[in-house]
């Protein structure tokens, strides 16, 4: 036990507590001040993320073994007055063995049989294999310029947060150590929502998964055996929960220690993991779904697109078709209806990493808040529904308006390449992010009127705001045409199709405009 | 339309019909840079107002509404160029008038004038009107150098006529 680094003890979760300051504490420290942390303080979403995970499945077990089953009174009861810090600690310190980040036998949330096994024994690998921010071996750069040949050493407590992170986010592929390829962490290409409490022992009481039945044999990483090389080349097998989900070794990962201080790593040894196989009937407890072209598709990251315009896939369907909301947000709801607050806003966090195969593409938080109401209303969300997908065909008029005059403007406008390069242009252009930040900037107003069911002032106000955000794209597009005389034929011959688009948005009352608006 | 404008059409309306002399000085006028034929001055000097200088381009546009007029005598009100130059187009069935009218939406200012007397002198052979005072107004704003205050009135100008000419094309297909 190299340095003793226990988790426990050692500093080493960044929180942020609610006067502002913000400093590392252990496991210990941070459930004992719970009520006065307003949540963690990691940076990068894929660790901020796992990282509340580790704090749920620690939560959940420590009721499970502290009080048998719960029930959401109790859960209540916390939420007002902060967690059973006892419970908590009672556990911690039960299975502090297993918290020691250099343990011979039981390494935290590691396979301590890479350092004896034939595949691994005589190898290892640059810290930054398990750094999702980093460039290692043929990943493209996401952020890192770095070359991994020569690994810097990196204290202990970032290097576990990135681990964490990236074995819940690891996108499958190439191994190729013990196994050539393995399956995708838990998290893998999916946009994760997390409701948030002023606190963190709010957080983490809104967020817990309820106990059920099955849920005594659902255990975490540190309560299982350790894993052998048996295991590691075991076929994928099912989570048996989500404390299995939440801290699934879904790779298999060995620090190694720089010193007998063990308070820097620069190298690791690596293999497959126990791969998880995806059971469409247990969805993840995070991951929201939407309807796709084949069935629901987890809601992930994609291109430019923010979350807020997937918003009604966190929102209930009875229908089932168009959505499957993330178990979470109905807990939360729930506990919040219990509480018996006056209908308020719950504040969300969705954050995420988008893959394609092995490449990282992007990485984001949002925070939004969703008003109770349409947590708890179908109808309600329904009609929200309705209203973003008008949004999203008035968007898709536009461009097909807008592509036809970008091609009119190109030479040769009527080789049949050229309608998809006008499309290209419109799409990498600056109109879709005018377009749909202008509407972004009007969802705050939308939605309280929607949970009010404000029917005549919810249409009328998103009329008003499809309106403002079409001119601005096309005013947008316009500049982007520039002002030959190419581009002022394109424009003439357009601009009648646009207007007419917008024909249905205008006051009845006021008369159009003599010069459009986007000059 | 200002009234100054106007003022000055019923001035090129009435030289037209009593004044065949001085129409030629203006017609022949058009051979050189808008301003700068003495036997235009008498005619054309008076409506310049007071304060504006040589190269102004208010001007300038009066010097070449008017040898336009002087090519075309036939005022009508409410017709700007770009409308009567799509009506023209449907009239006659011919691809050429619009790449000239391209031409013109592309040139410099000091193109516009020789652009103007080509299309002009179509819209004279078939006898079509047109709003020498709107004209007057637009070239006005077209001359005007736009790099200085920022106004850029030369595109917003650009953009109406392409908007009339091709509005014209659609409501007749």
């Amino acid at each position: 036990m190299k340095g003793r680094v226990c988790l426990l003890d050692q500093a080493w979760l960044p929180v942020r507590y609610t006067d502002g300051q913000v400093r590392e504490v252990g496991l210990l420290q941070l459930f004992a001040d719970a009520d006065r942390i307003s949540g963690l303080a990691e940076t990068t979403p894929p660790s901020l993320i796992a990282l509340y995970r580790l704090l749920l499945a620690i939560t959940h077990r420590a009721f499970i073994r502290g009080l048998g089953r719960w029930s959401i009174s109790d859960i209540k009861r916390y939420y007002r007055e902060g967690l059973p810090v006892a419970v908590l600690q009672d556990y911690l310190e039960h299975w502090r063995e297993r918290f020691y980040v250099f343990h011979p036998t039981w390494p935290f949330m590691q396979v301590a049989a890479l350092a004896t096994a034939e595949e691994t024994r005589e190898k290892s690998k640059p810290w930054t294999q398990i750094s999702l921010a980093s460039s290692n071996g043929n990943a493209p750069v996401l952020f890192d310029h770095a070359v991994d040949t020569l690994a810097t050493r990196v204290p202990v407590a970032q290097l576990l947060r990135q681990m964490l992170g990236f074995l819940q986010y690891t996108p499958g592929g190439l191994v190729k150590t013990v196994r050539d390829s393995d399956k995708a962490g838990p998290l893998a290409n999916t946009a994760a929502i997390l409701p948030l409490g002023d606190t963190l022992a709010q957080t983490l009481c809104l967020a817990l998964h309820p106990a059920s039945l099955e849920a005594e044999g659902d255990l975490p990483a540190w309560e299982r055996p350790p894993p052998d090389m048996a295991a590691l080349l075991a076929a994928p097998s099912l989570a048996t929960g989500p404390n299995d989900r939440y801290t699934r070794l879904s790779r298999a990962v060995l620090l190694l220690p720089d010193d007998e201080n063990g308070h820097t790593v620069s190298q690791i040894r690596f293999a497959a993991g126990l791969a998880l196989a995806e059971d469409e009937h247990a969805p993840d407890h995070m991951a929201s779904y939407r309807a796709g072209n084949t069935g629901m598709v987890r809601l992930g990251f994609s291109e430019g697109r923010a979350i807020w315009r997937d918003l009604p896939t966190f929102l209930p369907d009875a229908s089932g078709k168009h959505a499957l909301p993330a178990a979470v947000l109905s807990h939360a709801s729930k506990l919040l209806t219990q509480q018996g607050v006056t209908p308020g806003w719950l504040a969300v966090m969705v954050l995420g990493v988008a893959s394609d195969k092995a490449k990282l593409l992007r990485w984001r938080v949002e925070r939004f808040n969703l008003p109770q109401a349409l947590l708890g209303q179908e109808d309600a969300a329904q009609v929200l529904r309705h209203y973003l997908r008008l949004g999203e065909e008035l968007f898709g008029e536009l461009r097909k308006t807008a592509s036809a005059m970008l091609a009119k403007a190109m030479p040769d406008p009527d080789h049949k390449d050229t309608g998809s390069r006008a499309r290209t242009i419109f799409d990498n252009g600056p109109a879709p992010a005018a377009y749909f930040s202008s509407l972004e900037s009007r969802l705050p107003q939308l939605l309280p009127l929607i949970a009010n069911m404000q029917a005549d002032a919810v249409d009328h106000y998103w009329k008003e705001a499809r309106l403002a955000a079409a001119e601005i794209a096309w005013a947008s597009v316009c500049r982007q045409l520039g002002d030959s005389a190419r581009a002022l034929r394109a424009r003439a011959q357009s601009e009648p199709f646009y207007l007419g688009l917008l024909k249905p948005l205008r006051p009845v009352t006021a008369s159009q405009p003599k010069e459009p608006s986007n000059v | 339309m200002s009234d100054h404008a106007l003022e000055f059409i019923q001035h090129l309306q009435s030289l037209a019909q009593k004044n065949r002399g001085a129409l030629a000085a203006l017609r022949r006028s058009a051979g050189f840079a808008p301003g700068t034929y003495p036997p235009a001055f008498p005619h054309v000097e008076r409506f310049v107002p007071a304060s504006s200088h040589a190269e102004d381009s208010y001007r300038l546009a009066l010097y070449v509404t008017a040898a336009l007029f002087a090519r075309h005598p036939q005022h009508m009100a409410g017709q700007s160029l770009a409308t009567t130059l799509g009506r023209l187009i449907s009239a006659r069935d011919s691809g050429s008038i619009e790449q000239r009218f391209v031409a013109l939406l592309a040139a410099d200012a000091e193109d516009v004038p020789q652009y103007l007397r080509q299309l002009v002198s179509l819209l004279a052979a078939d006898g079509h009107g047109l709003d020498y005072a709107s004209l007057l107004q637009d070239l006005s704003a077209y001359l005007r150098p736009s790099q200085f205050d920022g106004r850029d009135d030369r595109n917003k100008v650009r953009q109406r006529w392409a908007r009339d000419f091709y509005r014209q094309l659609t409501t007749q297909a």
